[in-house]
C-alpha cells in the first residue's frame, strides 16, 4: 500500500471510520508508554499460577507432538493446582512458550499487550458491526485509553480478557436475539459461534458463568416465546449445537480436574473457600483459625493458601478428597453469617470492586515510580475514566428504554450482563482488578445512554444510529405482534430496575443499620 | 458484512493462514526446549507436625488415628498441642489418644473420662496419664454444630511436658510444618 493510497483512503473514509482510527492509534500510542514502565515488572500473584500453567501446557504439546512421555504430573500441578482458576489465561500464555521455552519478563508483557490490543481491536470492530459507530468509538476512549486498564491489558489476570469476551458474547447474543425478533430462526453458525464466545468467557475467568448461564436461558426463552413450526425446530438445534460446543470444550478441563483432585469439578473448586473467606468468621474457616499468612509480601502470601493447604492436610490425614473438606470447611463457617454481617461484606466488597481501580498500579509499575507524576497521572485518569464508566454505564440498570424494539434489546441484555456480572461481591472479596471485566460492558451502557440522551435532542446526531434491525423477510414464522414484544421488553426492563433497587436498599438497610 | 465485501473473502485465507503458522510453530516446539514450571501455587506439603523428627511426641507415644496438628508451642513451662481428630467421635478420639500413652508406659491416674467444664461448655471429657515425673492432660472437644458425614469432629488439646527440638534438620524451622506459630512470631 503506498502512501497515495493510504491518503486516498483516508479521503474516502467516513468521518466515523476517522475518529475510530484515531482512537485506535492514541490507543496504541497510550499502551506503549505504559509498556515501557511495566516491561520489566515480573508476574506476581495469580498471575504466576497462569504462567506456570502455560509453561505446563507448552511441554505437554511438545510431549505430544515429540512423542515423549506425558508429564501428568507437572500439568496437574501447574495448571490445576488446587482447581482455582479455569484454564484461559494459561492458554493464551501457550504459543509464547511454545516459541521460546525461557521467555522473559518483558517478552512476557509485550506478548500479553499485543494479545489484549488484538482483542480490544477485534471487540470494537464486531461492536461496530452489530451496534455502530458510537458505540465501538465509546469503547475505544473508555475503557480503551484508560491508564490503568492499559497497565492490567499486559498482565495474566483473566478479568481484563474475559470482559471483552464478555462483549463479544454480548454482540453474539444481541445479533441472535435480533434474528429471532424479527421472526427468524438463528443458522446453525450464529449458534456455534454462541457457544464458542460462551466457553470462552468460561474459560477466561470462571465468575462469569452465571452471565454465561443467563444469556444462554434468556436465549432459549425467547426462541421458544417467539418462533413457532420449523423455526422453533430450527432454533432449538442452533441452541442445541451452541450446547454441544460449549460442553466440548469445557469437557477435557472438567474432567482433567476432576481426576486431578478426585472430585467432581465443573469449572473451578474455589466457592467454598471464597464464600467461607469473605463472609465466614476466620475463626472457624479451617474448623479453627487457619494457620497465619507467611511472608506475606511473597506469592503465597494471601489468605487463600492457608485453607487450601489445610485440606490438603486433612485429605493426607484422611484418604478423602480436599475438595469435599473444603465444601465441609464452608458448611462448618456458615454459621458465622447473619444477614447484616453479610450485608457488612458486600457493602465493602462493592467498595473494592468499585471505588479502588488505581490499586494495582503499585504491582505494574517500577517500584521509583510510586508516588511519582507517572503514578499519579494513571491514578487521576483512572478514576475519572473509570468514575465515567460507572456512573454513567451503571445508569442504564435503572433506565427503562420504551422505543425502539432494538435499543430494548440492546439494553436489557446489556443490563442482564452487568447485573450477573455485579453479583460478584456477593460472593467474593472484592479487589481493585474485577472492574476491568465489567468495564467494556459499561462503554456499551454508556453508548446506549448517549445515543438515548441524543434522541430527546430536536436533531439528533445519532438518530437511528447505526443499530439496526434485521427486518423481517417473507419466511418470518414470527407469532407475536411486535407491540407485544415491546410491551413485554419494557416490563422485563422494569422489572430489572426493580430488582436492582430493590437489592440495593436492602443491602443497605441491613448493612449501615 | 456484505456476503461479498473483500473482508469476508479474504477471512478463510486469513484462518488458513493462523493454521498454518500454528501447526508449524506446535511441529516445531520441541526444539526450542522445555519450559521450566515453579509449581509456587502447589506448594509441597509439609511433613506432619509429630513424625517430622523434630518435636514428637513424648518417648514411645505414637497416634494411630487420623488426625492434623493445628498448633504447637510452649506456654509457661508446659508444651501445648493443638490436634485435631477425623472420622471418630469425641469418646473414640480420646479412648485412641489414652491408649497410645498407655502403649508407652503411661497410666492413667483418674476414672477414665472425666467430665469437666470447659470454656462454658459441658461436652468436653479430659484424661490425666503420668509416667514418672511426666503427666499429660488431654481434652477431648468435638466441633459444634457436628455434621454426621463431617470429616473433622473435633479438637483434642494435649497439654505435655515440654520437649527440646530434636534436630537440626531445616524442617524444624518451617513453622508450616512444625505449626509452631507463636514461637515464630517472638
Amino acid at each position: 500500500m503506498t502512501r497515495q493510497s493510504i491518503r486516498d483512503a483516508w479521503a474516502g473514509a467516513s468521518r466515523g471510520t476517522r475518529i475510530l482510527l484515531a482512537l485506535v492509534a492514541l490507543h496504541v500510542l497510550v499502551k506503549l508508554l505504559l509498556f515501557t514502565l511495566v516491561k520489566d515488572i515480573a508476574v506476581c500473584c495469580d498471575q504466576v499460577a497462569y504462567d506456570d500453567g502455560a509453561k505446563a501446557l507448552s511441554n505437554f504439546v511438545r510431549d505430544l507432538v515429540g512423542g515423549g512421555p506425558v508429564q501428568v504430573a507437572e500439568l496437574q500441578r501447574n495448571l490445576v493446582g488446587g482447581g482455582w482458576f479455569t484454564p484461559g489465561s494459561s492458554i493464551m500464555l501457550t504459543p509464547l512458550y511454545l516459541l521460546d521455552p525461557d521467555a522473559g519478563t518483558t517478552a512476557v508483557r509485550a506478548y500479553l499487550g499485543a494479545f489484549s490490543t488484538l482483542l480490544l481491536l477485534f471487540t470494537a470492530y464486531r461492536v461496530r458491526r452489530v451496534l455502530g459507530d458510537l458505540y465501538a468509538a465509546i469503547l475505544l476512549a473508555v475503557p480503551g485509553l484508560v491508564p490503568m486498564y492499559l497497565l492490567f491489558s499486559f498482565s495474566a489476570w483473566g478479568d481484563l480478557i474475559a470482559g471483552l469476551l464478555c462483549t463479544l458474547l454480548l454482540m453474539e447474543l444481541i445479533t441472535l436475539l435480533r434474528t429471532l425478533v424479527a421472526g427468524e430462526a438463528p443458522s446453525a453458525g450464529a449458534g456455534f459461534r454462541f457457544g464458542l464466545a460462551a466457553i470462552a468467557v468460561v474459560y477466561a475467568r470462571s465468575s462469569t458463568s452465571l452471565l454465561v448461564v443467563g444469556m444462554g436461558v434468556v436465549l432459549g426463552v425467547t426462541a421458544l416465546l417467539l418462533l413457532r413450526g420449523r423455526g422453533r425446530v430450527q432454533a432449538v438445534l442452533s441452541f442445541g449445537l451452541a450446547a454441544v460446543t460449549f460442553l466440548a470444550i469445557l469437557a477435557p478441563w472438567s474432567v482433567f480436574a476432576s481426576k486431578t483432585l478426585d472430585a467432581r469439578v465443573l469449572t473451578t473448586t474455589t466457592v467454598p473457600i471464597v464464600l467461607a473467606n469473605t463472609f465466614g468468621d476466620r475463626d472457624r474457616v479451617c474448623f479453627s483459625r487457619c494457620d497465619p499468612v507467611q511472608d506475606p509480601g511473597s506469592i503465597r502470601g494471601n489468605i487463600w493458601f492457608p485453607p487450601m493447604q489445610y485440606s490438603r492436610e486433612v485429605a493426607r490425614a484422611t484418604g478423602e478428597s480436599e475438595v469435599l473438606v473444603e465444601k465441609q470447611m464452608w458448611t462448618y463457617t456458615r454459621p458465622s453469617v447473619s444477614a447484616s454481617s453479610f450485608a457488612e461484606d458486600v457493602i465493602d466488597n462493592f467498595g473494592r470492586y468499585a471505588a479502588i481501580p488505581a490499586s494495582f498500579a503499585r504491582l505494574l509499575i517500577p517500584a521509583d515510580a510510586e508516588g511519582g507524576p507517572a503514578y499519579w497521572a494513571i491514578v487521576i485518569s483512572t478514576y475519572a475514566g473509570w468514575g465515567l464508566l460507572f456512573l454513567g454505564g451503571g445508569a442504564l440498570l435503572l433506565v427503562v428504554v420504551r422505543r425502539s424494539t432494538d435499543h430494548q434489546v440492546i439494553s436489557l441484555m446489556t443490563t442482564l450482563a452487568l447485573g450477573s456480572l455485579f453479583t460478584q461481591p456477593f460472593v467474593h472479596v472484592g479487589t481493585g482488578r474485577y472492574w476491568t471485566t465489567a468495564a467494556p460492558l459499561l462503554a456499551i451502557a454508556l453508548g446506549l445512554i448517549v445515543v438515548l440522551l441524543d434522541a430527546r435532542r430536536t436533531n439528533p446526531r445519532f438518530a437511528g444510529g447505526s443499530a439496526t434491525m434485521t427486518p423481517a423477510t417473507a419466511s418470518a414464522t414470527a407469532v407475536v405482534a411486535p407491540a407485544v414484544v415491546n410491551r413485554w421488553l419494557t416490563v422485563a426492563q422494569a422489572v430489572l430496575a426493580a430488582v436492582t433497587v430493590l437489592v440495593v436498599v436492602a443491602v443497605l438497610a441491613l448493612g449501615l443499620t | 458484512m456484505a456476503p461479498n465485501s473483500p473482508a469476508r473473502r479474504r477471512t478463510p485465507w486469513v484462518v488458513a493462514a493462523l493454521c498454518v503458522l500454528a501447526a508449524v510453530l506446535v511441529a516445531l516446539s520441541p526444539s526450542f526446549g522445555r519450559a521450566e514450571p515453579t509449581g509456587e501455587y502447589r506448594p509441597p506439603l509439609p511433613a506432619d507436625a509429630l513424625t517430622n523428627g523434630c518435636y514428637p511426641l513424648p518417648e514411645g507415644v505414637e497416634f494411630d488415628f487420623s488426625y492434623q496438628v493445628r498448633s504447637d508451642g510452649d506456654v509457661g513451662g508446659r508444651r501445648q498441642l493443638v490436634i485435631q481428630y477425623n472420622l471418630i467421635d469425641r469418646d473414640e478420639a480420646l479412648e485412641a489418644a489414652r491408649r497410645a500413652f498407655e502403649r508407652a508406659g503411661f497410666e492413667e491416674d483418674r476414672d477414665p473420662l472425666v467430665s469437666v467444664y470447659y470454656a462454658g461448655r459441658d461436652d468436653v471429657r479430659m484424661a490425666t496419664l503420668t509416667r514418672g515425673s511426666e503427666t499429660v492432660r488431654v481434652l477431648a472437644i468435638p466441633m459444634v454444630p457436628l455434621a454426621d458425614d463431617q470429616i473433622v469432629r473435633g479438637t483434642l488439646q494435649l497439654d505435655l511436658p515440654v520437649i527440646e527440638r530434636q534436630t537440626d534438620d531445616p524442617i524444624c524451622s518451617d513453622v508450616e510444618s512444625t505449626k509452631r506459630f507463636a514461637e515464630a512470631d517472638q
